[in-house]
């Protein structure tokens, strides 16, 4: 079984496993250095537009966005679990939680869509017949649409990998000590990592 | 251990990586790093091609001061193109993706890179990014030039800025898979006894290119994410009108941007390295000052983008900490051309065609250096910013530099990596026809430059002609010593002699397995317990009188 | 027969110990999303959002330190994770040196 997982040029599962680690945690670099170009926009943004963005930063829905934080923080309790339970070789365990992890992301996916849903009837897209009036608020929702949906972008990816992985090690086609249990987890980990720092920008300004 | 011992120990011959499956499916979905080397080898030879003939339509125009054969918007257009693909899909693929991706695995002792699927996947990245900017050329081209400033992009232009930002973003991921696959490869599957500082520099260098693909791509991608999202859905983000600021853009862009020269340059030293030791018969001078200048411009390289900015509108106080910045880099550079020319005195220099584009490197590299510092300088920015002097500038650094690299690394490992050996009179013509050619070319655009000449008009004053002329007939000298090496590497490919192993006498593990190498680099893993250039004794200088043997004539050594 | 029956009790007993490591975690991440939100309505006048930064890196440091596993890491993959951010900061930094510094 464990011959399954290992890979040239790789002598070692052990060592396949480090270097998977190694790798997707390099990977998450280049993401957090890619988010943090739109925060930078966002600080410049809200740096030269205070007004404008303290008036749209009411707007967000608080609700949606608190109850879909503590969704992808429970998803992000459900990975890390399932990587555990994987390591200790507890098959049901990983796969229940693996699948808990991807029923939490489309919940997230779906929460957001109602969210998007009610942000174009209020007429929060930027463009003609913009909600607010104050200069600088429609930089705030282009920015919010941008890092929102790249965000769910990168979800969608994290649930199909997940998906992936319940399939493969339903099938025993991919064995527990696969390094994709561990790589996938960081990945989904990051992007919750991401959406904690864009709740309070997003959604927390402008409240009091 | 020597050559000769290694084939006593492990005497049969393996097939080569080459011989390793004929049909087309064999090398397309190959996993093999030396098959994906050669993959990314033609598809960027291709492109150079596509961004050659742009700039040939230029050079021509630019003949005639009153711009006769082309509108505007086609010469904007054109000059784009030649950017786009040449930064893109040439010169940050060229050396890391061909040689780096052939040679890092050898050179470490390791059968492969750390995940060789990525590797083939990052090749299809790259292709798919090339095509959708091939698409943006074929439905009539981007004028915005290779940097999208906006609004121009955003708002105003009337051309196909999304695909050719999408063909780049997507190219971008390629990039940072390259670097991703890179660092864990050296990190991870470096042989017994080759400890970090016992790599050749060549694989330092690679390891400092791999970090910036990794830190700035993913800079450069959002930035083009942010160009598509104001342009595609009208989301205000650089637009003046709704308070945003359209320098912002500019600082993404260059945070990436300049960074990216050093992914084009590092490499390009790397190789330098490796050619001037082998053909001085020296040791490096200062090996450990080479690893960290090295790793120095890597990371100092991140800090002085804003010297792209000083007549944007950018503080004036942000561009004094910028310019000091950038007067700092330089230094690790200047080390670097110090520790090279030591390496040669007392040496027992040759001249083939890889030494004399190593050669050629060390000379032009430097002028593109030290007119770099004059860019630094505010002052004279400001009179010679947006003219041909910065475009004469950067030209000799990425192509008097990275191309005459690029060649030298070609001539050089075009043994190991085809088993053949070139025409060495034909390629030392090329290679000086190249460096003639090169100056005539980008030496009058630095008079053009300083004298007022702005880049990116195809109208000008008609006291600047001479010069104009002067550069696009260096050109054309250009044009055909880039067309000699092709015509005489088919030729060698098909009949020239075998090379042997190690043709060159040259130190490094790659030279101590097949040429070309069996599938699995190494018909055993190799063992090292010497440090790299080991061409004599340490705190000698090789044997008076001991000449290399040239490579027709010679034996493995 | 009671082998597996013990085997399956020790599977059982990993698999509650894996639960409650990780519930724990899970809690204070959700306490700290709630006294988040409560202090986004107190009237802190600038610091209210460096304050929900604060706790969003809180939370962060959380997740990566144990949900990600970097108090087991090896030195280079804690460095990988570091390098983002010194890069990020210097980005934010020169940056804000120019917007914050020019005239009008």
């Amino acid at each position: 079984m464990s011959a399954a997982a290992l890979r040239e040029p790789w002598t070692r599962l052990s060592r396949q496993r480090e270097a998977a680690t190694f790798g997707m945690w390099v990977f998450l670099t280049s993401e957090l250095l890619f988010f943090s170009g739109m925060i930078l926009i966002y600080a410049a943004c809200r740096y030269l537009q205070p007004a404008g963005f303290l008036a749209a930063a009411r707007e967000t829905n608080v609700w949606f966005g608190t109850i879909n934080t503590m969704v992808l923080l429970t998803s992000s309790f459900a990975m890390a679990v399932a990587a555990q339970a994987g390591d200790a070789k507890l098959r049901r365990l990983a796969i229940a939680c693996l699948a808990a992890t991807v029923a939490l992301g489309l919940a997230f996916l779906t929460i957001k869509g109602f969210e998007y849903r009610e942000d174009i009837h209020e007429h929060l897209l930027p463009g003609a017949g913009f909600a607010i009036a104050t200069p600088g608020a429609q930089l705030f929702f282009s920015v919010y649409w941008v890092m929102t949906g790249v965000h769910a972008i990168h979800l969608s990816i994290g649930i199909a990998l997940v998906g992936r992985l319940i399939l493969e090690t339903a099938r025993r086609e991919l064995p527990l000590s696969s390094p994709e249990i561990q790589a996938t987890a960081l990945y989904w980990h990051l992007v919750d990592v991401i959406w904690i720092i864009l709740y309070p920008l997003l959604y927390l300004g402008g409240r009091s | 251990m020597t050559a000769a011992a290694y084939h006593d120990e492990y005497p049969s011959q393996a097939n080569s990586y080459l011989r390793d499956g004929h049909s087309l499916w064999s090398w397309l979905a190959s996993t093999d790093h030396k098959r994906i080397a050669i993959l990314y080898a033609i598809s960027i030879t291709l492109f150079f091609f596509v961004g050659a003939v742009a700039i040939a339509i230029v050079r021509v125009e630019l003949v005639n001061p009153n711009g006769q054969f082309i509108s505007d918007d086609t010469y904007n257009k054109l000059f784009t193109l030649h950017g786009i693909v040449m930064v893109w899909f040439f010169l940050i693929p060229s050396i890391p993706n061909t040689f780096g991706n052939f040679l890092l695995p050898l050179m470490i002792g390791a059968p492969d890179v750390a995940f060789p699927r990525l590797n083939l996947f990052s090749w299809y990245l790259n292709i798919a990014g090339g095509l959708f900017t091939l698409y943006a050329v074929v439905a009539g081209g981007v004028d915005t030039g290779w940097t999208f400033y906006t609004p121009f992009s955003t708002m105003f232009s009337n051309s196909h800025v999304l695909a050719a930002a999408a063909g780049v973003f997507v190219a971008g991921f390629g990039s940072i898979a390259t670097g991703v696959n890179f660092i864990v490869t050296v990190h991870m599957l470096r042989t017994r006894g080759m400890i970090w500082f016992r790599l050749p520099l060549f694989v330092w260098s690679l390891y400092a290119t791999s970090l910036v693909l990794v830190l700035a791509t993913p800079v450069l991608a959002v930035t083009l994410l942010l160009v598509i999202a104001e342009r595609w859905f009208g989301f205000p983000i650089f637009d003046p009108t709704h308070g945003g600021d359209p320098l912002l853009f500019q600082h993404l862009f260059w945070f990436y941007s300049h960074p990216a020269v050093y992914i084009m340059i590092l490499p390009a030293m790397g190789v330098v390295t490796e050619v001037i030791t082998c053909f001085a018969r020296r040791r490096v001078f200062g090996y450990t000052f080479m690893v960290y200048a090295m790793v120095a411009i890597a990371g100092i390289g991140f800090f002085v983008w804003g010297h792209h900015m000083f007549v944007s509108g950018q503080s004036p106080y942000a561009s004094l900490i910028f310019s000091f910045l950038s007067f700092v880099v330089a230094v690790p550079s200047a080390i670097k051309v110090c520790n090279w020319t030591a390496t040669l005195y007392r040496g027992q220099i040759t001249f083939e065609a890889p030494m004399l584009y190593a050669l050629g490197f060390i000379g032009l590299f430097t002028v593109g250096g030290l007119t770099g510092l004059f860019l630094a300088s505010i002052p004279i920015d400001v009179q010679v910013h947006d003219t041909y002097f910065v475009v004469a500038h950067f030209h000799y650094i990425m192509v008097g530099g990275s191309v005459s690299a690029f060649f030298a690394a070609l001539h050089f490992w075009w043994p190991k990596i085809t088993g053949k050996l070139y025409d060495e009179a034909w390629a030392r013509f090329a290679a000086i026809l190249m460096f003639f050619g090169f100056n005539f070319t980008f030496f009058p655009q630095f008079l053009l430059g300083y004298l007022g000449n702005p880049r990116r008009y195809h109208v000008y004053p008609p006291e600047f002609q001479v010069y104009h002329v002067m550069s696009s007939t260096g050109a054309s000298v250009l044009a055909a010593a880039y067309l000699l090496p092709p015509i005489y590497l088919i030729w060698s490919l098909l009949y020239g002699k075998r090379s042997g192993d190690n043709p060159w006498g040259a130190t490094g593990l790659e030279w101590t397995t097949q040429s070309p190498p069996p599938t699995h680099n190494f018909l055993a893993p190799p063992s090292i317990e010497t440090g790299p250039y080991e061409y004599h004794e340490k705190g000698e200088a090789p044997e008076a009188g001991l000449r290399l043997p040239h490579p027709a004539q010679s034996e493995p050594r | 027969m009671s082998v597996e029956r013990a085997g399956d009790a020790k599977a059982a007993q990993r698999g509650a110990d894996i639960w409650r490591r990780s519930l724990l975690v899970w809690a204070i991440l959700m306490l700290l999303v709630l006294l988040t939100l409560g202090l986004a309505y107190l009237p802190l006048g600038r610091f209210n959002m460096p304050l929900a930064l604060l706790i969003a890196a809180a939370k962060a440091v959380l997740i990566g330190v144990i949900f990600m596993e970097l108090r087991l890491a090896k030195g280079f993959i804690r460095l990988a994770a570091g390098a983002a951010f010194l890069w990020i900061a210097v980005m934010f930094a020169l940056t804000f040196s120019d917007l914050a510094s020019r005239a009008g």
